[in-house]
């Protein structure tokens, strides 16, 4: 815990903040590294009765019910396979635990905030309004997601009816 | 036999500190200037639910603070008053001297400051759009507004100080203070060691006020209370009262002797061990024109007094019933022999007696007529070692937080699948050279298992511990009413979780309140109507289909239908031109509807019911109402198991496992090929011992894609559910099992069809299905379903 606020003091004092970078098809994406829980190979899961099919059902992970998304299968994206390669980032979403399959995992990265460049109207897989801005890093580009407000928009259909209850 | 009474005690402790504790954040969230409706209704919902539960338990200082603290809140959310900060200090003030209450009440004493006083005047004042001339509340306030008029009514105030209801530290002249704000007191023969005598007249005293002063500092049976000339009419009723509620008592003053004690209604008394004290003693003889009850700490020994018919009126306020439930609860899981006497009418509110609250602070009034004949072993000294201190006793159990027990029991599940593992992997080793090991994990195997047992049926608890409050509730509101009402318990031994039986006693005292108050006819009217005098209310629990169904059933007049239509028009409540029954009697569950002609202490204001709503909602239940005009209403509540162990079968369909909750089971069948029928454009029934039940084909409802299996290959589950039986296809039927039920809900959202999910043996995650729900996607399946080519499976 301590170690913790002090990388967060760190992490503040010089503005930058760490992020977890991953592909998706040609893209790289990243997200603060604060909401990644773990990451682990792909389990077999429990498919769930008329869900969309990138949600590929539920895993148990030490006794908790995990929901796992496909990103690949939700945008589209590359090769969809299942072997021991493939990885699933475990997100904490506001105290909700979720499973994500991407294309693999880069990088940690750390970005301070005037790195982070507003993102133009463009094409990419993901809807503007759930991307924070553009980064560059060693001539790459990494599409920095708003993690928390994509997983929990009614897009993704994986919490109930919350776009319609918070006021 | 011990006999702990504290075990419900300790809930409402808890209960109400929590509800304390989130009134105080609200309060201190609230923005006076605009203040939040959805706030002020929460704290208003805090304040009404400690009321409820001191009233329950007959903590009625503290259920006379909320009561008033909740008046000025009614107010407050109805919009009639604007708040101010001087109501939030009020509040909180309030919610202090409520802690203090409930802290002086766990230590098994009675808390008592001129600050309840203080406060209890302050926030009248604030009711009556009074503002305080100074922030502070006033020290000794004048006499309220009401009291102007003509014709003094005076009341005869007869006590012993020295009695040993009273606190040690009664002041006299304080008590004459306080009864002198309410009017002129004249005092006589105030000699030492005597019975002291008063005479209060005033205007517009009742008996209520008197005995709210008197409340404070001793029992109320200490006390007797006459009307002279004006004051007769309010003297009386309450007389009625005690008549009614205690018919039972009628003979009682007249042979206050011992061999009450035979008499059948003390039936699971005769079964305790001698009295642990009796300790008569001439001093406390004196009291015998006053009181009459039981001591906690005396289960053997009853202390009978001579009493004036009169001062019965008092009992209905006496507290300390709950107590007596919970002995009756005591003596059914200990004692069935003795309880047997009981058997009956286990609820009938006359068989309960009226017993002391067992303050320790008043020791026990034991008195010469009051032993059960037998000698009391070595008088005082074991008086004092046996006097009660609540607090202490509560160490035969300790409350865990849920989450506590869920981790353990995640943890134990873990264990069980990780010597799944070590047993897989030591399968290959050979069994002669490895003795030790095989012989390690058996043991494993056993201690796990066991360990699992004892952990999962830490939550389960039999839903008599929220029942056996009720006796209680339904006498003294039934006496507080003057109507007659016995309460029959059906389905007690019906375990469920213990997170659930504490969420439940909130709605349901709710609930039975109401029925009382406003389904129970009085007697006059029952017998006009050509009922029995009597009303009775039925409480009953049972499992069904996987739901723990409670019902609370009266035989009352029934929902008014014309009533509540004419309220919701009053109100501007939306209704459809032609509402249906149902619709109709939903009404009374929305916020702030009641039809009571009058806010009572009881019910009226019309939160109960939302607040009954919200907190079975809350635990993701349901809630129905069923009303007969002039035959009663039958209110229902479903509780999914999502809190719950699950006794479930484990069945595979294609690569999947699924849970079928073992109560909706009725039986499984191996169909033969021309048992299965397709009515036309209605799917498939299959035809089992005459009758023709829908099939649900669950590949199709969860579109698992196209199941390679046969139907005459398959198996057959007959399950019950909420619209009668079905048959459910399944692909072979793998194990009963226990299995933990948890939500889909925390990561995920609501699946329909699936009630939540488990984890099994080998670390996957099963679905629980909701039959019920099935029943419903099966429906909606049919249309698309005729259009498909499913007769290729038939043919």
């Amino acid at each position: 815990m301590s170690e913790d606020l002090k990388e967060r003091a760190v992490i503040s004092s010089d503005d930058s903040r760490e992020y977890l970078t991953f592909t998706l098809g040609d893209e790289e994406y990243g997200i603060d590294i604060l909401n990644v829980q773990e990451i682990r190979g792909y389990d077999a899961v429990t498919k769930i009765a008329n869900s969309p099919d990138y949600i590929k059902g539920v895993i148990n992970m030490r006794g908790v019910i995990v929901p796992i998304i496909d990103m690949r299968l939700k945008f589209q994206l590359g090769q969809v396979e299942y072997n021991q390669f493939t990885v699933v980032i475990i997100l904490n979403i506001s105290g909700r635990v979720i499973g994500m399959v991407v294309d693999g995992v880069s990088d940690v990265v750390a970005l301070k905030g005037e790195q982070i460049r507003p993102a133009p109207e463009f094409g990419a897989v993901l809807d503007t309004a759930y991307i924070d801005g553009l980064a560059t890093l060693d001539e790459r580009m990494v599409i920095v997601v708003d993690i928390e407000k994509l997983m929990t928009s009614g897009d993704m259909g994986l919490v109930d009816r919350i776009q319609n209850e918070s006021p | 036999m011990t006999i702990d009474m504290t075990q419900f005690y300790q809930v409402f402790f808890d209960e109400a500190d929590e509800h304390l504790a989130d009134m105080e954040s609200l309060l201190l969230e609230l923005d006076v200037d605009q203040p939040d409706l959805e706030m002020l209704n929460a704290i208003f919902r805090a304040a009404h639910s400690i009321k409820g539960g001191a009233g329950t338990f007959g903590f009625n200082d503290m259920a006379r603070v909320t009561h008033i603290l909740e008046t000025l809140l009614d107010r407050l959310r109805k919009q009639e008053l604007q708040p101010i900060t001087e109501m939030v200090d009020a509040f909180l003030e309030a919610g202090d001297v409520l802690k203090a209450q409930l802290q002086a009440h766990r230590e098994g004493d009675e808390y008592q400051d001129e600050r309840i006083d203080r406060v209890c005047t302050w926030l009248e004042r604030l009711t009556h759009g009074e503002q305080s001339p100074s922030a502070a509340p006033p020290a000794s306030p004048e006499p309220s507004l009401t009291r102007e008029r003509p014709a003094e009514p005076s009341w005869q105030i007869t006590f012993d100080p020295h009695a040993p209801e009273f606190k040690a530290d009664v002041h006299l002249d304080a008590l004459a203070d306080s009864l002198g704000e309410l009017g002129t007191l004249k005092r006589h023969s105030e000699a030492t060691g005597r019975p002291v005598t008063w005479h209060l007249a005033g205007h517009g005293i009742s008996l209520a006020d008197i005995q709210d002063i008197f409340d404070f500092i001793c029992d109320l049976k200490g006390v007797q209370i006459m009307p002279m000339d004006g004051a007769t009419k309010s003297m009386l009723s309450a007389s009625d009262d005690g008549d009614e509620s205690f018919g039972f008592f009628d003979e009682a003053p007249g042979a206050p002797e011992p061999e009450e004690a035979e008499d059948p209604g003390y039936g699971f008394f005769t079964d305790s061990p001698p009295p642990p004290m009796s300790a008569p003693s001439d001093h406390h003889g004196e009291q015998s024109d006053s009181s009459y009850g039981f001591f906690e700490d005396a289960p053997g020994a009853e202390a009978c007094h001579d009493s004036d018919t009169g001062s019965y009126g008092l009992f209905g306020n006496s507290p300390g019933m709950a107590q007596v439930a919970s002995q009756a609860a005591q003596d059914r899981e200990e004692d069935a022999q003795g309880y047997g006497l009981f058997d009956p009418s286990p609820g009938y509110p006359t068989s309960i007696h009226s017993e002391d609250d067992g303050h320790p602070g008043a020791p026990e009034a034991p008195t010469k007529g009051g032993g059960t004949g037998r000698p009391p072993p070595n008088k005082e000294a074991t008086a004092k070692a046996q006097s009660p201190k609540r607090g202490p006793g509560g160490d035969s159990s300790i409350r865990v937080s849920v989450e506590k027990v869920d981790q353990l029991i995640n943890l134990v599940g873990e264990l069980v699948i990780t010597h799944a593992m070590l047993a897989e992997s030591a399968s290959r080793l050979d069994p002669v050279t490895h003795e030790k090991i095989f012989s390690g994990l058996s043991n494993l195997e056993r201690n796990s298992r066991d360990l699992q047992q004892s952990v999962m049926s830490i939550r389960m608890m039999p839903i008599s511990f929220v029942f056996n409050r009720f006796p209680r509730v339904v006498r003294d509101t039934a006496a507080n009413l003057k109507k007659k009402v016995t309460l029959r318990l059906v389905g007690e031994e019906t375990e469920l979780d213990k997170g659930l039986i504490e969420r439940l006693a909130d709605p349901l005292n709710h609930l039975v309140r109401n029925s009382i108050d406003h389904g129970i006819e009085s007697p006059e009217k029952r017998l006009a109507a050509g009922k029995p005098e009597t009303g009775e209310i039925v409480l009953r629990a049972s499992h069904q289909g996987g739901n723990i169904v409670i019902e609370v059933n009266d035989d009352g007049a029934g929902l008014n239908r014309e009533k509540l239509l004419a309220k919701a028009a009053e109100r501007g409540v939306p209704l459809s031109d032609n509402p249906s029954d149902k619709e109709v009697f939903q009404l009374i569950f929305a916020a702030g509807f009641s039809t009571a002609d009058k806010v009572t202490d009881i019910s009226g204001r019309g939160v109960g019911m939302d607040v009954v709503r919200r907190n079975i909602e809350q635990m993701n239940g349901r809630i129905e109402i069923d009303s007969a005009p002039g035959q009663g209403t039958r209110i229902t509540i479903r509780l999914p198991l999502t809190l719950a162990i699950l006794d479930g079968m484990a069945v595979r369909l294609g690569d999947e496992t699924f849970i079928l909750p073992l109560t909706a089971i009725r039986e499984s069948i191996q169909p033969k090929r021309e048992q299965f029928k397709t009515v036309s454009g209605k799917g498939k029934v299959l035809n089992t011992s005459g009758e023709y039940l829908p099939l649900v084909m669950l590949q199709d409802v969860f579109d698992m894609g196209q199941a390679g299996q046969r139907l005459e290959d398959s198996i057959v589950v007959i399950v019950d559910t909420n619209e009668g039986r079905m048959a459910l296809v399944v692909d072979e039927l793998m194990a009963q099992q226990q299995v933990v039920i948890k939500s889909l809900e925390t990561n995920y959202r609501k699946v329909r069809g699936v009630s939540g999910a488990t984890i099994l043996g080998d670390g996957r995650v099963a679905l629980i299905l909701d039959v019920d729900e099935l029943v419903h996607l099966n429906q909606e399946m049919q249309p698309k379903r005729t259009g498909t080519s499913e007769q290729g499976n038939l043919a």
